[in-house]
C-alpha cells in the first residue's frame, strides 16, 4: 500500500483500504483513491482551489462526509480534486483547501461513475502507527 | 475486510430453496429464504451475501422471510437480490439499504418489426450512433434540460412529464410499471443538493452495469405470451438499463443521513449502518417515502427520455419512422424500490412495504396493475443477462405472490469482483473477443468493459432455471446481444 490506499474486493462495488501516519494523511489518501475511482491515472492540474467545512459525531462520519462533499463536486460541476491541505482536523471537524480542475474529456481518462459512499463496513481507527480506515464506494 | 465465507446453517427445503433458520441469530425475526440450485450456491456462499440475508432479517416490522433470489451477491445493506416486505402496522420500517443508492434502477424492453438479416449489415453503424447520441460514461451530461420549476414537475409526473414533452407516447406509459408514475412524490423532501445533481442527467445512461444493448429473439418458450409481448424468433429488440442518475444517489444519502440519526429515538439498533431505517409511519420513513417517489418518478422520465433518444437513432438508421419500425415498449420494470402492495400475510389480506434491491416485481395473471392487453397472461419480467450470453423475457406467476411478494430475480448477477475481472481481462481485448462472436460494445473507458465481461457474471441461463423451476416465473423468450453501448 504505498500510496497509502489500496482496493480491496468486492462482488459489486468498490472497496478501499486505507493507511496513514496522521488523520490529515489519511483524509488526503481517501480523496486520491475517489479520484482514481473516478478518472483513473489521469494528470490533474491544481488550478482551482474550494475549501470545504465540515463537522460529524466521530472520525468515520466525517470520512463519510468529506468523501460525499468532493463526490457532490465532481457531481454537479466536473471538479476532481489533485492535492489539499488541512488548517484543522479532527476526529470531529476539518477545515480543508482542496485544489484541483474540472474534468475534461479530452485530456483525462473516463473511470468509473461512483453513485455513493456507502456506511457498509465503514471504519475509521486509530492504531500505535497512525490511523487506518475502511470505505466500500457504490458504482 | 476481505470477503467472509458463509460459515452459518442453511436447511435444503427442496431442490431450489433453501433455509437459513432463526436459530443462527436470535435478533433474526424472520428466517431467510434462498431460492438457488446446488450450482448457484457454491457461488452464493462465498462472500458476504447470505450473512446480509441474515442481517435483513432483524428488520422491525419484517412479515415471512428475508427472500434472496438466484442471482444475489453482496451488497451494501441488503444483498443485491434481496427482497423484503414490512407490515407498516406492526411498527415496519423503510430502510434507503433496501433501494439502494441508484432509486429504481431498471428496465426496459422494446420490440421493432426488423429482423436479424435487416440490423447485420447496419449494426456498427446502428451501435456507433446509438453511442454517439446517447451520453453514457462519467461526467457526461445530456442535452434534456429542466428548469427549477419543471423539476417539481419530473419529480411528480414522472415518464409522463417526458411524454407531455414529446418524448413518447401514453401507450408507453401504459406499458410501464406503476404507469411510470408513484403517487405520494413530495418534491418538499428533495434537496437542492438532489436537484442541482439531477441537472443535465435526463437522457443519460451512467457507467458500471448500465448499457443499452440490441438483441435477437432466439428462443420462444411460451408461444402465447410471446405472441401477445409481439416478439418471434429472429426478430429485434431494445434493452435500456439505467436509473435516477445523480438525482436519486443524493436523495439515498440525505435520507440515509438522517434515518441513521433518528434510529436511536424509535429504539431501533441494526447490525450495519447501511440498514438504517425507521418506521414506515414515523416522520422520517414518511420524508424519504416522499423523496424516493420523486427519485422513482425521475428514473422513469429518465429512461423514457433514452427510449426516445434510441427510437430516434433508429429512424435515422434505418429511414423510417419508429412506429413504422414497431418500435412500441413491451414494458419498463423497476428493479430498486421501495412499494406498497397488497400480499397474503399470515392469511389475510394486508398492505405491506416492499423492499425490491435488484429485484423485479413479476406480478400473475389477472392481477389488477397489469395493463389491459398483458392481464390474462401476466407481468413481462425483464431479465437481462451478462454482454456475452443470454437476457430473458418471463412472466410473473401466482407462486411468486404466495411466496416472494411477487418478485423474482433481475439479471445474472455479479460474480467476479471488479478489480479481479479486470485482472482476468489484462493482455485481452474484450472488444475484440465479443466482436469475433459477433457482438459490438462501444463503451467510454477501457477498464469498464472489462469490469463487465461475462465471465465476471454468474451465467443468467442458471439463474433463470432457477426462478422457472421454482415456479416464481416462466420463460418466455430467450435473447441474445448483437450490440451494446455501455457507460
Amino acid at each position: 500500500m504505498n500510496q497509502g490506499y489500496e482496493f480491496f474486493d468486492h462482488t459489486a462495488d468498490v472497496g478501499v483500504r486505507l493507511r496513514g501516519g496522521t488523520l490529515q494523511a489519511l483524509f488526503s489518501h481517501a480523496m486520491a483513491a475517489l479520484t482514481q475511482l473516478i478518472a483513473e491515472n489521469s494528470s490533474l492540474e491544481s488550478s482551482e482551489e474550494r475549501v470545504v467545512e465540515l463537522k460529524a459525531s466521530d472520525a468515520s462520519t466525517l470520512l463519510l462526509s468529506w468523501l460525499q462533499e468532493l463526490l457532490f463536486w465532481f457531481s454537479t460541476d466536473r471538479f476532481l480534486p489533485a492535492s489539499c491541505s488541512f488548517d484543522t482536523l479532527t476526529p470531529t471537524g476539518l477545515r480543508a483547501h482542496v485544489r484541483g480542475e474540472r474534468f475534461d474529456p479530452a485530456r483525462h481518462v473516463f473511470g468509473t461513475e461512483v453513485k455513493g459512499i456507502t456506511r457498509h463496513a465503514l471504519d475509521v481507527q486509530q492504531t500505535p502507527e497512525g490511523w487506518e480506515g475502511t470505505v466500500i464506494f457504490d458504482v | 475486510m476481505p470477503r467472509q465465507a458463509w460459515q452459518g446453517p442453511l436447511e435444503q427445503v427442496d431442490e431450489y430453496r433453501w433455509r437459513i433458520p432463526t436459530s443462527y441469530d436470535r435478533r433474526m425475526r424472520v428466517p431467510g429464504l434462498v431460492f438457488a440450485d446446488e450450482k448457484l450456491l457454491q457461488h452464493i456462499t462465498q462472500d458476504e451475501s447470505l450473512q446480509q440475508v441474515a442481517n435483513v432479517a432483524q428488520l422491525p416490522g419484517i412479515v415471512r422471510a428475508s427472500l434472496a433470489m438466484p442471482d444475489i451477491h453482496w451488497g451494501y445493506g441488503f444483498p443485491i437480490g434481496g427482497v423484503a416486505a414490512t407490515d407498516p402496522d406492526a411498527g415496519g420500517v423503510i430502510s434507503p439499504g433496501g433501494v439502494g443508492f441508484d432509486i429504481n434502477c431498471g428496465v426496459r424492453c422494446l420490440r421493432t418489426d426488423l429482423t436479424v438479416e435487416e440490423v447485420r449489415p447496419k449494426l456498427r453503424q446502428l451501435i456507433a450512433t446509438l453511442f454517439k447520441t446517447i451520453p453514457c460514461g462519467v461526467g457526461m451530461s445530456g442535452d434534456i434540460r429542466f428548469s427549477q420549476k419543471e423539476a417539481s414537475r419530473v419529480m411528480v409526473q414522472g415518464a409522463k412529464w417526458a411524454v407531455d414533452q414529446g418524448y413518447g407516447t401514453a401507450a408507453d406509459l401504459a406499458h410501464t410499471e406503476s404507469q411510470g408514475r408513484l403517487d405520494g412524490a413530495d418534491p418538499e423532501t428533495v434537496s437542492e443538493r438532489a436537484v442541482t445533481r439531477g441537472q443535465g442527467q435526463l437522457g443519460t445512461l451512467g457507467s458500471g452495469n448500465h448499457f443499452l444493448e440490441v438483441q435477437v429473439v432466439e428462443t420462444i418458450f411460451d408461444a402465447r405470451a410471446a405472441a401477445v409481448f409481439g416478439v418471434g424468433v429472429g426478430q429485434v429488440v431494445l434493452m435500456i438499463h439505467s436509473g435516477s442518475r445523480g438525482f436519486g444517489y443524493q436523495i439515498c444519502d440525505d435520507h440515509l443521513g438522517m434515518m441513521e440519526r433518528a434510529m436511536s429515538r424509535y429504539g431501533i439498533t441494526v447490525p450495519d449502518r447501511q440498514l438504517a431505517c425507521t418506521p414506515v409511519t414515523s416522520e422520517e420513513g414518511q420524508r424519504y417515502l416522499g423523496a424516493i417517489r420523486c427519485a422513482a418518478n425521475f428514473a422513469w422520465a429518465n429512461r423514457q427520455c433514452l427510449m426516445h433518444l434510441a427510437r430516434q437513432v433508429f429512424e435515422r438508421v434505418f429511414e423510417k419512422s419508429w412506429e413504422r419500425l414497431g418500435m412500441t415498449l413491451l414494458y419498463d420494470v423497476a428493479h430498486n424500490i421501495a412499494k406498497f402492495e397488497q400480499h397474503r400475510v399470515n392469511g389475510s389480506q394486508k398492505t405491506v412495504c416492499v423492499h425490491r434491491k435488484g429485484a423485479t416485481r413479476a406480478f400473475p395473471p389477472g392481477h389488477a396493475d397489469l395493463p389491459e392487453d398483458y392481464r390474462a397472461i401476466g407481468q413481462p419480467v425483464i431479465i437481462p443477462g451478462d454482454m456475452g450470453r443470454n437476457s430473458y423475457l418471463l412472466v410473473g406467476t401466482a407462486r411468486a405472490m404466495e411466496e416472494t411478494f411477487g418478485t423474482v430475480c433481475h439479471g445474472a448477477g455479479r460474480m467476479m469482483s471488479r478489480a479481479q475481472a479486470v485482472r482476468q481481462a489484462s493482455g485481452r481485448s474484450i472488444e475484440r473477443e465479443l466482436e469475433q462472436q459477433g457482438i459490438i460494445v462501444m463503451g467510454r473507458g477501457r477498464k469498464g468493459i472489462a469490469e463487465e465481461q461475462p465471465e465476471a457474471y454468474k451465467d443468467v441461463n442458471d439463474v433463470v432455471h432457477v426462478v422457472h423451476e421454482a415456479g416464481i416465473a416462466t420463460r418466455v423468450a430467450r435473447m441474445r446481444p448483437l450490440g451494446a453501448i455501455k457507460g
